[in-house]
């Protein structure tokens, strides 16, 4: 080897030295955020020349405190003295300057890439332009990951992360975990991640995001906030039953159960699958139709009253009680939206748009604002629910 | 300069011996003392040397055998050369026997041994001696009757013990090359076995012998063996290493560019599919030549299995092969660089388990790498009774020990464990040394970069995979440049019915290694 050589890979390999460790950061030296709960905060920032925003923010941000949560989930410490996670609250105008100020209260530099929840109080979500100022760093951060759930909490967001939370130990992996639930409990909204929020946000068409709220002792999360589109404000929190009309409408609907009534005793079906399927008929520009057809796949998961299920005919009799029940769910969410809070949160709009975008363009400024062509609208409901097995049971005493 | 008397004094001696060893001539004498004194005096007169001189059966002729005990069957020499000679030419009362005709009577009629050879020169009769064979030296000629009579102790053929296997023949290599070229030959019935010995070693003068069959070989990788191995010029090649590290094509890469195997069986399926083998006396490991980096991960069980279990194995051993190279880079890339990409409960249970551990993760990984590469050295100098008990002492309790002092955390002795055993699932010893040396690599780019260090050093290791050559075929074929017949024998292994050609890469004169005219009989 020549002497040139020797050089030219001492001068090329040793700069890579100089660099040490770039960025390196030990995993125990980083301080794991895995959720934030923010408030409106009352009153301003007193004694600072900075330039103020309109509003001040009260920020819960939860730190995870890794050997108490590794010995809670091993079980040895029979609990653990002490709390698997640390809330630290800091009042600032920007979001950015609340999470740079934990700095001064914590040892561990904040490591967001772990969060798994935003929480945002009804009271700032109903603030104008509040929302997405508030969601703008969860946006824009290089840290902040997509997949962040964003939920609405009704009242104060803040004690919401310092719910117990057996057996996930954090409330803020507890909110995430209860919030996949979906397919179980279909009065749940589904998940709604900040990327879909920047989404909603981009556009026009109005959108719902999940609620949660402190009930009695424990988090609830069924029902849903509805936002008006146009100004991405909060309108009201729906209940847990229209979301589930809701759920049905939109085609998010992953599993549950609808109680029907057959010769005056229960049946439970247990849905499986369902979808919908909505077709927009624009032939009447002043009164456009919307047909949803929703069909839905179950079993029988109970049956209270004996029922011979090898005859067709009763499964007919069965199906026809349970399509009977889902189409007035769903007609009750959509009166819920037409007539109530006269806001499309159900997707047609977008429907009307892929069908004819020209009558969309003329009239999406009053879609459902203004002339609210929306609650003008007809919609009509079919529903055909399949049954495809009755379980475990064929014998029957009763025909 | 040198200050050492002992250093001044050899100097000069050893110039005056070899002034004195350049004059002595190489030349046969017609008398038999000069030749037997030129004898002497070449060996210096060694104990072992047995000189003995009678006369041809009841002539006047002189003649001595001459032999090296221990090296030589004592009973060939006793009752095939010397009572045969003593008895020839007693009938014939005829006196005018000349010294040639005698020689040529011997040859003839006397010697009932299979190879018998004429010297001509000093040089080749030492060279006889000192392999094993007798000289017979006759009064007036000035050549010499060399007699084929080696014997000497070997070892019994055993079961390879860097090789085992569950499934395949127990035979194994040993250190005489001749019984090695018989396991070969045993296995191989083929007239087109070509075994083709040199002898290397200026000093030692070892046979060496290159192994194929004409006709499937490709004649390009024999022509280059050969060129290479008429390279060496060494004193002495004592292990077959020598071999290797002077006819390998970079002497700088990680990457073993010869195979060597203790295993009669995967020679000969190598001679078969096409390569080179060299067998060297005096060592059970044979080279076989070329090779490549898919035949890294190749063991000779994966073609006696069945084909599902054996592919399978493959899989496992190339999961196994990067498990070895990149999990302790991985761990450091992800603890220190990215814990963004664990798992977030993962990312916890790993940061609780560091709590308190003072060192930064590389830091940790080169300590237990380090522990890890001494207990498995320690373990192979040890004898072999502690050296199980040291394995279990060093892993255990160094390990908990180490856990318990928080010098490391727990996740960082599993993944110690992980990937030491991954790189014993090897099937080739010197390719899990590779991989220990990329493993090394792959760190020290891990914990200057994270993960974008492990890519850039993933891409120089490929850079030089794909320049570097075995015998002139690319180490990284089949992948690159590919052959997508041969994949059929590479991450999985088709059935034998399916694998009907011979590896494309290789070249080889004869592709087919089925008979196309009749197919599997199924029932």
């Amino acid at each position: 080897m020549t002497k040139t050589k020797l050089y030219l890979i001492v001068f090329i390999v040793f700069p890579l030295f100089v660099t040490g460790c770039w960025d390196q950061i030990e995993i125990e030296d980083r301080g794991f955020i895995i959720g934030v709960a923010i408030d409106l905060f009352e009153g301003t920032e007193e004694g600072s020349d900075d330039p103020q925003g309109e509003y001040q923010y009260k920020g819960t941000w939860q730190y995870v405190v890794p050997g108490e949560f590794s010995q809670g989930t091993s079980g040895q410490s029979g609990g653990g003295s002490q709390k698997p996670y640390d809330n630290v609250s800091t009042i600032s105008d920007s979001l950015l300057i609340q999470a740079r100020n934990l700095s001064a209260n914590k040892s561990r530099p904040a490591f967001s890439e772990h969060m798994q929840v935003i929480i945002i109080s009804d009271k700032l979500a109903k603030t104008p332009e509040a929302f997405e100022n508030v969601l703008d760093l969860f946006i824009r951060d290089d840290e902040m990951r997509r997949g962040v759930i964003v939920m609405i909490s009704e009242g104060e967001a803040s004690p919401i992360l310092d719910m117990p939370a057996r057996p996930e130990n954090l409330p803020a992996l507890n909110l995430k975990s209860i919030a996949e639930n979906i397919g179980k409990n279909p009065k749940i909204h589904p998940p709604v991640r900040v990327g879909t929020v920047h989404e909603y946000l981009i556009g026009q068409n109005s959108f719902t995001i999940p609620k949660v709220a402190i009930d009695g002792k424990a988090i609830s999360m069924t029902g849903a906030a509805v936002f008006q589109g146009n100004n991405n404000q909060m309108i009201d929190f729906i209940s847990g039953d229209v979301t589930e009309g809701l759920n049905f409408i939109t085609g998010k609907y992953k599993g549950g159960f609808i109680k029907a009534k057959v010769k005056d005793q229960l049946v439970v079906y247990d849905v499986k699958n369902a979808r919908s399927i909505i077709n927009v008929d624009v032939k009447n520009k002043e009164n456009i139709h919307f047909n949803i057809e929703i069909q839905t796949e179950g079993i029988v998961g109970e049956s209270f009253v004996p029922l011979d299920y090898s005859n067709s005919k009763m499964i007919t009799k069965v199906e026809n009680a349970i399509e009977k029940e889902v189409e007035r769910k769903v007609l009750k969410t959509i009166h819920t939206f037409q007539k109530d809070l006269k806001v499309d949160s159900l997707g047609l709009g977008g429907h009307l748009q892929g069908e004819d975008y020209k009558t969309w363009n003329r009239i999406k400024e009053n879609w459902d604002q203004g002339e609210h062509y929306f609650s003008e609208s007809t919609i009509n409901v079919q529903v055909k629910a399949f049954v495809r097995n009755s379980g475990a049971v064929i014998e029957s005493s009763d025909q | 300069m040198v200050r050492n008397p002992f250093f001044k004094k050899n100097r000069q001696k050893n110039k005056l011996r070899k002034q004195e060893r350049d004059d002595f001539s190489n030349e046969l004498f017609t008398e038999i003392d000069a030749n037997l004194l030129n004898i002497k005096k070449l060996l210096d007169e060694p104990s072992d040397l047995i000189i003995r001189e009678f006369k041809i059966g009841n002539t006047d002729h002189r003649c001595a055998v001459v032999y090296l005990a221990g090296l030589t069957d004592k009973m060939l020499i006793n009752t095939h050369i010397i009572k045969n000679i003593q008895n020839a030419l007693e009938e014939s009362e005829n006196e005018s026997y000349r010294a040639i005709d005698l020689i040529n009577q011997l040859h003839n009629k006397v010697l009932s041994v299979g190879k018998v050879e004429i010297a001509i020169s000093l040089d080749k009769v030492s060279n006889a001696l000192l392999s094993g064979d007798t000289v017979l030296i006759v009064n007036g000629i000035d050549h010499v009757i060399t007699i084929e009579s080696k014997e000497w102790k070997d070892r019994a053929i055993e079961e390879p013990t860097s090789e085992a296997l569950i499934r395949g023949p127990r035979d194994g290599f040993v250190e005489n090359i001749q019984t090695n070229i018989v396991l070969i030959r045993r296995r191989i019935r083929d007239s087109n076995l070509r075994i083709k010995s040199y002898q290397i070693g200026r000093r030692s003068k070892k046979d060496i012998v290159v192994a194929y069959i004409d006709g499937i070989v490709n004649p390009q990788i024999v022509k280059v063996v050969n060129q290479r191995l008429r390279s060496i010029d060494l004193d002495d090649a004592q292990e077959s290493g020598f071999i290797e590290e002077w006819i390998e094509d970079n002497f700088l890469s990680p990457f073993p560019q010869l195979s060597h195997t203790e295993r009669p069986d995967k020679v000969s399926a190598d001679l078969m599919q096409g390569k080179v083998a060299i067998l060297l006396d005096g060592t059970p490991f044979v080279l076989i030549a070329p090779f490549t980096f898919g035949n890294s991960l190749q063991s000779p069980e994966d073609h006696y299995e069945r084909w599902i279990v054996a592919s399978l194995l493959r899989i496992l051993r190339y999961i196994g092969a990067f498990i070895a190279v990149f999990l302790p880079s991985l761990y450091i890339a992800l603890v220190s660089f990215h814990p963004g990409l664990i798992p977030s409960k993962l990312a916890f249970s790993i940061a609780a388990s560091r709590e308190g551990v003072p060192f930064p993760a590389y830091m940790e990984a080169f300590l237990m790498e380090l522990t890890m590469e001494l207990l498995r050295e320690a373990g192979i100098r040890l004898p072999k009774p502690i050296g199980q008990t040291i394995g279990i002492v060093g892993g255990l309790v160094i390990g908990e020990a180490a856990v318990a002092a928080g010098i490391v955390s727990p996740i960082m002795v599993i993944i110690v464990a992980v990937t030491a055993v991954s790189s014993f699932s090897m099937p080739s010893y010197s390719t899990a040394f590779t991989l220990r040396i990329l493993r090394f690599g792959f760190m020290g780019t891990a914990a200057l970069f994270g993960l974008y260090g492990i890519i850039l050093g993933y891409i120089m290791v490929n850079i030089h995979l794909v320049n570097l050559k075995s015998f002139g075929v690319p180490y990284s074929t089949p992948f690159a440049p590919g052959f997508s017949q041969d994949w059929k024998d590479l991450i999985f292994r088709a059935p034998i019915t399916a694998l009907s050609k011979r590896p494309e890469y290789l070249q080889t004169e004869d592709t087919e290694r089925i008979g196309m005219t009749k197919g599997r009989e199924t029932p």
